[in-house]
């Protein structure tokens, strides 16, 4: 058994078994739920109560770290650097699979923070057709 | 161990890692090799490139052909006309169209020469291929001379095949022996499927240019300099963060369309990115009056290929982003992902 679970205060164990055989509501459920699956702001009462204990669990650190998601682009770069540092910053066929496999992550990584939806050359703006055509694209697009 | 540790403990590798000087990292090496047997790029960083005469510096009448593969796949051809007075100065102009692969050419219509009129400078510059930086070229493709002797323009030619070393395409430049001009180049991807190509059908190096009238900038340009000409754009541009395999930052402009289309075409801040052959482009700009609606805070991009050459168009912070290229969608998406 699981010491950090401590008994319901009587008070409320009591209050809930005087429900009888009432249903939760569908919202607790999807409160719940929804809790599990993100990030759901606690109550400032709950912040404050818990406050201290983290205060004293934790060591101070940089803020921006925080984000995991710039953790984890932290972690890539990292990666990435070291690969091509170790490479003499050279493609050869020894070393550069290392190297690009490392790039190849940092890649998909920045691509997947882009939800790209495929239109056809008319559906660019004339500023995008534009600057297409400038670069080669066939030119028929910016009629 | 939280993720914050470990990206701070990272961070503080990277940049001691990253001082470190030359010489003292492991496995650092003064050459430059290519990996690929009977290529002259084996140890490349001793060897000349070939030595190119590109057509807008000499001194020249070259009728051409560009060809692109369009949205549908079908071959559009384009011939060209191309004057150049030896000194910098150049004339673009279209003298025939052939769309979808019709195999005869038409005249080109107003629509068309109004086109090269005020894009020939892009042209010349982003669209047509030369070597920008020989060092880049040797470290991010294999260099090698093709065998054989072709004829181009009545011409006898070699030909320079440059692969990129991350399988991001291929250019092909095609070379008059005796002048050592550039005639004609074949753009392939990493497939090996073709994306242009310029060829050329006719040449006088000894023209008449009086009459011809120059290319000049439709819109002023200026190199941009930071903050202090962020008002010229109306907004901080946001710096590229991810470079595909090889490429590097380019010199960041300002193109002043306001000037020439007043407030409904915004300036625009273009940054190109070379891997010493290939470019792509980077550009931002002010949201265009009625260009296509405004896009969530994420970024949400549309995306249009055009035969091979790609066009990403997203807001990055309320930025209007366009990135085009001729390398994969995934490489031009994490381009335009990084900046947010």
């Amino acid at each position: 058994m699981n010491d950090n679970i401590r008994p319901l205060p009587a008070e409320l164990e009591a209050e809930l078994r005087a429900l009888g055989d009432v249903q939760a509501p569908a919202e607790l459920w999807h409160r719940v739920s929804l809790s599990l699956m993100e990030e759901v702001e606690a109550p400032d009462e709950l912040w404050e109560r818990v406050l201290p204990e983290v205060e004293a669990a934790s060591r101070p650190t940089t803020p921006i770290f925080a984000f995991p998601r710039l953790a984890a682009a932290a972690a890539v770069l990292f990666l990435v650097t070291i690969s091509f540092v170790a490479s003499g910053f050279q493609p050869t066929a020894m070393n550069s699979s290392a190297s690009m496999s490392s790039h190849d992550a940092l890649r998909d990584y920045y691509a997947s923070r882009v939800t790209a939806v495929s239109v056809t050359p008319d559906q660019l703006s004339p500023s995008a057709r534009g600057l297409a055509a400038s670069m080669g694209a066939s030119i028929e697009v910016v009629r | 161990m939280s993720f914050a540790r470990i990206g701070s403990v990272l961070i503080l590798l990277s940049a001691v890692v990253g001082c470190l000087p030359q010489g003292s990292r492991p496995g650092a090496r003064l050459s430059y090799t290519s990996g690929q047997s009977g290529n002259i790029g084996v140890g490349a960083a001793a060897l000349p490139l070939a030595d190119f005469v590109y057509p807008e510096d000499a001194t020249l009448r070259q009728d051409r052909t560009y060809e692109v593969v369009d949205a549908s796949g079908n071959l559009d051809r384009y011939r060209e006309i191309l004057w150049a007075d030896g000194t910098g100065q150049f004339s673009l102009e279209i003298a025939g169209v052939a769309e979808d692969g019709l195999p005869s050419f038409s005249a080109p219509d107003a629509f068309w020469q109004s086109s090269y009129l005020t894009r020939q400078r892009y042209l010349v510059h982003y669209r047509d291929f030369r070597i920008h930086n020989e060092n880049q070229v040797r470290r991010n493709y294999t260099w090698s001379e093709l065998p054989g002797t072709t004829t181009m323009a009545g011409r006898n030619c070699s030909r320079y095949l440059a692969e990129s070393v991350y399988s991001l395409g291929s250019v092909e430049f095609v070379m008059d022996q005796q002048s050592k001009l550039i005639l004609g180049w074949i753009r392939r991807d990493g497939a090996g499927n073709l994306v242009c190509q310029m060829s050329t059908d006719a040449l006088n190096e000894t023209p008449n240019l009086s009459g011809v009238v120059w290319s000049q900038a439709i819109a002023p340009e200026q190199e941009y300099n930071g903050p202090p000409d962020d008002n010229l754009l109306g907004f901080s541009p946001n710096p590229v963060i991810y470079y595909p395999a090889g490429f590097s930052h380019g010199v960041q402009r300002i193109i002043l369309s306001q000037v020439t289309y007043g407030s409904q075409i915004p300036n625009l801040h273009l940054e190109v990115l070379r891997d010493g052959l290939v470019n792509i482009m980077v550009a931002q700009q002010l949201e265009v009056i009625g260009g296509g609606g405004a896009f969530p805070e994420i970024i949400i991009a549309r995306e249009a290929e055009i035969g091979g050459i790609r066009v990403m168009e997203g807001d990055v912070q309320s930025i209007r982003t366009y990135v085009i290229g001729s390398l994969p969608s995934q490489e031009l998406l994490a381009v335009l992902g990084a900046m947010n």
